[in-house]
């Protein structure tokens, strides 16, 4: 593999983080808020669905989406009558499957920083007028800044390194669904060391100095994330 | 512009039952050993706290009637609440806080100026002191313009000079409000110095006996004697107090 192919898959790894950690702070930051400040019925179910991500082996969600997203599921067929093409193994299905693989690293960081906002304020905020959609881009996002920038973080590492689900639903097609962590792979199995190499040290490089500014935000905060 | 309430909710212990009426211009004193629903009475007219039954009306508006299904949300009534605990934004200056609800600038501006923390509005509010906070809150209430002003024990958690100040502060201002004031404090020479009419409350309900009683037995019952012009007949010496004093 030439040096400009070594850096197609790190491309893509990066612009699906990055697309993930977008949608993931307003999908997140919604969820967040009603989890910490609504009456959510069924409470538990919803939390427990939330983090299923966490304890679920990725090759098992891979296969649910799999089954979802494909040309029978309910989604693959709603897709493919509003688009008229399939969503299986391009870069926009291995995006929504890195939103549900990623949720919980969003809704967890941000529900605690949420969670962290004195009452009063907010109760003062519609006291003074705000509705509670002003409420919360005027009160909630600036006081949960540090909960934004930790969430944005674990979500884009998460999604940097992720491998399971992306092979499920993603494939390996080049320049499309071949990220990172599936180039590695197939580096070591045709024994291309040297390629393995440069992208596993490019991608333990970015995720350590993702953590060290995840830590010194904790620091600041003086509660640790060890997420 | 009055505002009357008539509130009945079951707290933990008790049931909250109290009707309460201030004109404009006035300020009617809740006061109240803690734990007895005086700051409920507060949540239930702000929309913050559902009562079970009840009627909140400011002017010829209803902000609340259970038996109409009516319930304004709190950003639709057009209040400002004092809460004890200095409650101000920590993410904005001492001057965005006062502007937070401002209509007008000036306004603001004429108030820190007046409440004389104009020279901190620059400052965020966890680097002034407990006085200048609570100074801040007061002006960003005010600074809302609003129908009716709520205050939650505002002076309980400061030093006694403090305290003393911005009660005096307090009182010049009412008239020139034209707003009807309702004050909660368990402190009842606070209570004595701001109120127009006095409302005592223990255990949910309006109970004026509780009043006379810790009066004669306070350190400085002749004090309070004196400012409430009470003698042993309770109910009826609490009314001529309020009557005295324009109701």
């Amino acid at each position: 593999m030439d040096t400009g192919s070594i850096f197609v898959p790190l491309w893509i790894s990066f612009k699906l983080a990055a697309a993930t950690t977008v949608m993931l702070l307003a999908l997140g930051a919604f969820l967040a808020y009603l989890l910490a400040y609504r009456k959510v019925p069924a409470r538990p179910v919803v939390e427990s669905l939330i983090n299923l991500p966490i304890a679920l082996p990725p090759t098992v969600l891979g296969f649910y989406l799999l089954i979802l997203m494909g040309p029978k599921g309910a989604f693959g067929k709603a897709w493919e009558g509003l688009f008229n093409s399939t969503l299986l193994f391009t870069f926009t299905c291995i995006v929504i499957a890195s939103v549900f693989y990623s949720l919980p690293f969003a809704v967890q960081p941000l529900k605690a920083a949420f969670l962290k906002i004195d009452r009063r304020i907010l109760e003062n905020a519609y006291v003074l007028g705000l509705s509670p959609v002003k409420a919360f881009f005027r009160v909630i996002v600036p006081n949960s800044a540090v909960g934004f920038a930790a969430a944005a973080i674990l979500v884009f590492l998460h999604t940097m390194g992720e491998f399971g689900v992306i092979l499920m639903v993603g494939g390996s097609v080049p320049g499309e669904t071949r990220v990172a962590s599936i180039a590695i792979y197939e580096a070591v199995e045709s024994l291309r060391y040297r390629d393995a190499w440069v992208l596993s040290v490019v991608l333990a490089l970015v995720s350590f100095s993702f953590l060290l500014v995840v830590n010194a935000l904790n620091r600041g905060e003086g509660n640790g994330i060890n997420g | 512009m009055a505002l009357t309430a008539e509130i009945r909710k079951r707290l933990s212990h008790f049931t909250l039952d109290v009707s309460i009426a201030c004109p404009k211009g006035r300020i009617l004193s809740i006061v109240g050993p803690s734990g007895s629903g005086k700051t409920t009475i507060l949540r239930i007219i702000a929309g913050l706290d559902a009562p079970d039954e009840g009627v909140v009306v400011c002017g010829e508006r209803v902000w609340l009637d259970t038996g109409g299904r009516v319930a304004l949300p709190t950003q639709k009534r057009r209040l400002a609440m004092v809460f004890q605990d200095f409650v101000l934004f920590p993410h904005c200056s001492v001057f965005k806080n006062v502007c937070f609800a401002a209509r007008d600038k000036s306004l603001a501006e004429a108030l820190m100026k007046r409440f004389d923390i104009w020279h901190l509005r620059d400052s965020r509010p966890q680097s002034v002191s407990g006085g200048e906070r609570q100074r801040a809150a007061i002006c960003q209430a005010l600074a809302r313009e609003p129908e009716v002003l709520l205050m939650d024990e505002p002076f309980s958690a400061l030093d006694p000079l403090t305290r003393r100040r911005l009660r005096e502060a307090v009182a010049d201002m009412k008239g020139e409000l034209g707003i009807p004031i309702i004050h909660v404090t368990h402190d009842i020479r606070e209570a004595l110095f701001l109120g127009d009419e006095i409302v005592p409350v223990v255990q949910g309900r309006v109970f004026h006996k509780w009043l006379l009683q810790f009066m004669l037995t306070a350190r400085d019952a002749d004090l309070c004697r004196e400012r409430a012009a009470m003698d042993n007949e309770g109910d009826v010496e609490l009314e001529l107090y309020n009557k005295r004093r324009g109701y």
